[in-house]
C-alpha cells in the first residue's frame, strides 16, 4: 500500500498526454533528460574503472589490514548523498562547486562501494586455479583476464553497472547541491515542477520518463544465468612477494583514504571560521533538535522496514513456487526503481484526500523512509535466509523441536548477522534521505538533513557551516553505525546452554 | 654422462611469513618419456612441489632444470608445463571442446589444426562426440578426462598431476588409472603424478618415489 499504490497513483497522473510529450518537445527538459543520461554513463564508467581494480585487490589477496581497508571502502555507500555533495562542494576548487564534474566525481565516489561488494563477493568465490590453469596453458596475465576471469564476472559486471547508472540517474541530494542551475537532473526537476512551480502533472510526467529509462537499463543489464562458482567464499591469496604485499596495501589505503578524506574537509571546515578555532558551528540549538527529530524518525523506519523487509525476505527465501518469488522480488524493488523524489511525489499524490488524508501526519515520514530501505532489506536477508541448508532444519525437526523452535534455534542465530546489517543499512538510509522528506516534511519535524538543504539554500558563512557542522554529524553517524554492526556483531556469541 | 630431461636441484619453498619451510632441500631427476609417481600423505607438501616445478610458487632456494633450460624464474606461461589440477577445474563457460582447444588457442593453432587436435585428444580420453558438451552436466571421471585431454592438448614438455584421481569411486579410479597410462605412453611425455594411493601409482607410473625420500636429511 505504501510503495505500490503511490506509484499507481503517480503513473495515473500523468496519462495525461500532453505533459508526457512536452518533456521530449520542450527543448530545455530534453537537454536536461540528456545531460542526467550522459553524466549517469560517465559515472558508472568512472565507477567501474576504480570500483574493478579495487574488488580484485580487496577480494582476492591477504595483505596487513585488509579486513579494515574493505570495511573503510564502504563507508561512501551509507553516506546520505547530501553530505557527500556538500563534501565535494568544500573540496573543489572555486570554478568547480558546480556543475557535471564535481558531480561525476561525487557519484564515483558514492557507488565505489556497490562494484566492490557486487563484483568482489563474485571474485572471492572464482577459484584461482581457473586462472592458473590458464596460464599453464599459455595465457598472458592480459589474456587470462580477457579470456577467463572477465567472462566469469561479466553478468556481475554489467549487474552492478545497472545499479550505480540507476542510483546515478535518481540521486538527489549530491545532484541539488553539485549540479546547479545550469545543470538540472530529472531529479531535481521533478522536485522543482511539484513544490516550486506546483505543476504537479509534469512533475508526474518525468517521473514516468525517468522510470522508463531505469526500467529499461535495468531490463537491458539483467542477468538470470550466473555461472555457478562455489558457495564458499575462497580463502584470499597471500602474495609470496613482498613488493607487491606492500603495493596492494599501499594502493588499497590510498582508496580507504580517499574515502575518508572529505569527511575530515568537511568536520575541519565545521571547526573553523575566519576567527580560527570554533564549536559555534556545532552549538546551534536547532541542530540537536533536529538530530534527535532524524533518530526518532529512523528508529521508527527501521524497525518498520525490518517488519517489512523481513516478512518479504522470508516469503521470497521459503517459498517453493518461483514465479511467487520473483513477484515479490519485483514488488518489493520498487523502490530501488522509483526515486525517493518520485516516491514522496506518490505520497503527496495519494493521501490527499480523506479518508487518507495523511500529509501532514507525522508517521508517513518514517513510512516513506522504511519504504526506500525496505529493497536493501529484503536483499540483505533473503540471500542469507536461501543459505541455510533444509537439512539443518530437518534434523531439528526429527530431533522433536516444533516449527517455531526450529525457526528460533536454527534460522534466526544463522539470520542475526544480516538483520543487523539490515537494521544498520536502513537507519542510515533513514537518517540521510532528502529526497522523500524534501516532499513529506512539515514544520515541527525537520530533519538533519532536510535542515542542510534549508541552510545550504540561504546566503551566509555562518549558515553554510551550520550546514556543514550539520553534514558531519550525518556522515559520524552513519559511519558509526555501520562500524559498530562490522565489529560489535562478531563479539556476540552463542552462550551454550544443555 | 647425459643430464636428465627435468632436475630439481636443492629445492625449497616456504610460504610467505611462515618460519617453517613446506619442504627443504628437495631433489628429483626425470628421464625423458618417464612416468614418476611421488607417493606421500595429505599434507607433507607434493602439491606445493608441483606448483613450484610449473612457475605458480617461487622456490626460496634451489633450481630447476627442464632440458637443460634454467627455468627457476620464468613465468609459468613461458615454461610450457601442462599440469591437472586435483579437482579439475575445467572452465565453465567454456564447452569441452572449447576448454581442450583453449592452450592450442594461446600457441596460436590455425582454426582448422585446433579443430584436428581437439578431435584427436577427445578419442585419447575415449571422449568422442563429447567436443559441444556443456562441462556442468559431465561426471566426474569424465570431467577428469577431459582435464587430461586439455592439459595433453598444446604437447607440454613434462605433464604434472595433482591427484587428478580423488574424489572418484574406486573402481572407476582403477579405470581410469589404466586409460591414463595408456594416454601418458601414447603421448610420448614425461609425467609427474603426485599421489598418496599406492595402486595408482603402481598403475600409471614407471617409478615410484616416496616424498619423504626426496629430501635430504638433515
Amino acid at each position: 500500500m505504501f510503495v505500490l499504490w503511490p506509484t499507481l497513483v503517480v503513473l495515473s497522473k500523468s496519462i495525461d498526454r500532453a505533459s508526457l510529450f512536452h518533456v521530449l518537445s520542450n527543448s530545455q527538459l530534453r537537454q536536461m533528460l540528456w545531460f542526467t543520461t550522459w553524466q549517469a554513463v560517465l559515472s558508472t564508467i568512472g565507477t567501474l574503472a576504480i570500483g574493478l581494480p579495487a574488488a580484485l585487490v580487496l577480494s582476492r589477496y591477504s595483505f596487513k589490514l585488509r579486513q579494515m581497508i574493505r570495511a573503510l571502502t564502504f563507508v561512501p555507500f551509507v553516506l546520505p548523498t547530501i553530505v557527500v555533495g556538500i563534501a565535494f562542494a568544500s573540496l573543489a576548487p572555486t570554478h568547480y562547486k558546480s556543475g557535471p564534474l564535481p558531480l561525476i566525481l561525487a557519484h564515483i565516489y558514492l557507488n565505489i562501494a556497490v562494484v566492490v561488494r557486487i563484483v568482489g563477493n563474485r571474485w572471492e568465490k572464482l577459484p584461482t586455479a581457473f586462472n592458473e590453469s590458464a596460464s599453464l596453458l599459455g595465457a598472458r596475465p592480459f589474456t587470462n583476464f580477457r579470456t577467463i576471469t572477465f567472462p566469469l564476472l561479466r553478468n556481475s559486471i554489467i549487474g552492478a553497472s545497472g545499479i550505480v547508472f540507476v542510483f546515478c540517474f535518481s540521486t538527489y541530494g549530491a545532484a541539488r547541491v553539485l549540479a546547479g542551475p545550469r545543470f538540472p537532473t530529472i531529479e531535481t526537476e521533478i522536485y522543482r515542477y511539484a513544490f516550486y512551480i506546483g505543476n504537479m502533472s509534469q512533475a508526474s510526467a518525468l517521473v514516468v520518463w525517468q522510470l522508463l529509462v531505469i526500467l529499461l537499463v535495468l531490463a537491458l543489464t539483467y542477468r538470470q544465468k550466473n555461472i555457478f562458482l562455489s558457495q564458499r567464499t575462497l580463502t584470499p591469496l597471500s602474495c609470496e612477494r613482498r613488493n607487491k604485499r606492500l603495493a596492494y596495501f599501499v594502493c588499497s589505503s590510498l582508496v580507504a583514504l580517499v574515502t575518508l578524506l572529505p569527511i575530515v574537509i568537511l568536520f575541519f571546515s565545521s571547526v573553523h571560521s575566519t576567527q580560527g578555532f570554533t564549536l559555534s558551528h556545532w552549538q546551534a540549538g536547532e541542530l540537536w533538535t533536529s538530530f534527535l527529530t532524524s533518530l526518532s524518525i529512523a528508529l521508527v523506519a527501521t524497525l518498520l522496514a525490518l517488519f517489512f523487509g523481513c516478512s518479504s525476505a522470508f516469503a521470497i527465501a521459503y517459498s517453493t513456487q518461483v514465479k511467487y518469488q520473483r513477484m515479490m522480488q519485483s514488488l518489493t524493488s520498487l523502490p530501488i526503481v522509483i526515486s525517493a523524489v518520485a516516491l514522496g511525489l506518490g505520497y503527496l499524490l495519494a493521501f490527499r484526500s480523506s479518508p487518507m488524508n495523511w500529509r501532514g501526519s507525522f508517521w508517513l515520514l518514517p513510512i516513506a523512509h522504511s519504504a526506500v530501505a525496505l529493497p536493501f532489506v529484503v536483499r540483505i536477508i533473503t540471500p542469507a535466509a536461501q543459505e541455510i541448508q533444509p537439512e539443518l532444519r530437518e534434523n531439528a525437526l526429527l530431533l522433536g523441536a516444533n516449527p517455531w523452535k526450529v525457526w528460533t534455534s536454527i534460522d534466526l542465530p544463522c539470520l542475526l548477522r544480516p538483520i543487523a546489517v539490515a537494521a544498520s543499512f536502513a537507519f542510515s538510509i533513514s537518517l540521510g534521505e532528502f529526497g522523500a522528506s524534501s516532499l513529506l516534511t512539515r514544520n515541527g519535524h525537520q530533519t538533519l538533513a532536510m535542515r542542510i538543504g534549508q541552510l545550504l539554500s540561504r546566503p551566509g558563512e555562518l549558515l553554510q557551516k551550520q550546514a556543514i557542522a550539520s553534514s558531519c554529524l550525518l556522515a559520524f553517524s552513519c559511519i558509526a553505525i555501520a562500524l559498530t554492526v562490522e565489529y560489535a556483531m562478531p563479539l556476540i556469541r552463542h552462550k551454550g546452554k544443555l | 654422462m647425459t643430464s636428465p630431461f627435468l632436475e630439481i636441484s636443492q629445492l625449497s619453498f616456504r610460504v610467505p611469513g611462515n618460519a617453517l619451510p613446506i619442504f627443504d632441500q628437495l631433489s628429483l631427476d626425470v628421464a625423458e618419456r618417464e612416468i614418476v609417481a611421488i607417493l606421500g600423505p595429505s599434507g607433507s607438501g607434493k602439491s606445493s612441489l608441483l606448483r613450484t616445478v610449473c612457475g605458480l610458487h617461487s622456490p626460496s632456494n634451489g633450481s630447476i632444470t627442464l632440458r637443460g633450460t634454467d627455468i627457476t624464474n620464468s613465468a609459468p606461461h613461458q615454461r610450457n608445463i601442462g599440469m591437472v589440477f586435483q579437482g579439475t577445474f575445467l572452465f565453465p563457460h567454456l564447452t569441452v571442446g572449447e576448454n581442450i582447444a583453449y592452450g592450442l588457442k594461446m600457441k596460436q593453432f590455425s582454426k582448422e589444426s585446433r579443430k584436428q587436435r581437439v578431435d584427436e585428444m577427445l578419442n585419447l580420453v575415449h571422449l568422442a562426440n563429447f567436443s559441444n558438451r556443456d562441462v556442468s552436466h559431465l561426471s566426474g571421471g569424465e570431467a577428469a578426462r577431459v582435464a587430461i585431454a586439455r592439459a595433453l592438448a598444446p604437447s607440454p614438455q613434462i605433464l604434472l598431476l595433482d591427484e587428478p584421481l580423488t574424489g572418484l569411486d574406486e573402481q572407476l579410479r582403477v579405470d581410469l588409472a589404466k586409460d591414463l597410462r595408456e594416454a601418458l605412453t601414447a603421448s610420448h611425455i614425461t609425467s609427474i603424478l603426485v599421489t598418496h594411493d599406492r595402486n595408482e601409482a603402481a598403475i600409471i607410473a614407471d617409478r615410484i618415489v616416496r616424498f619423504a625420500d626426496l629430501i635430504l636429511p638433515t
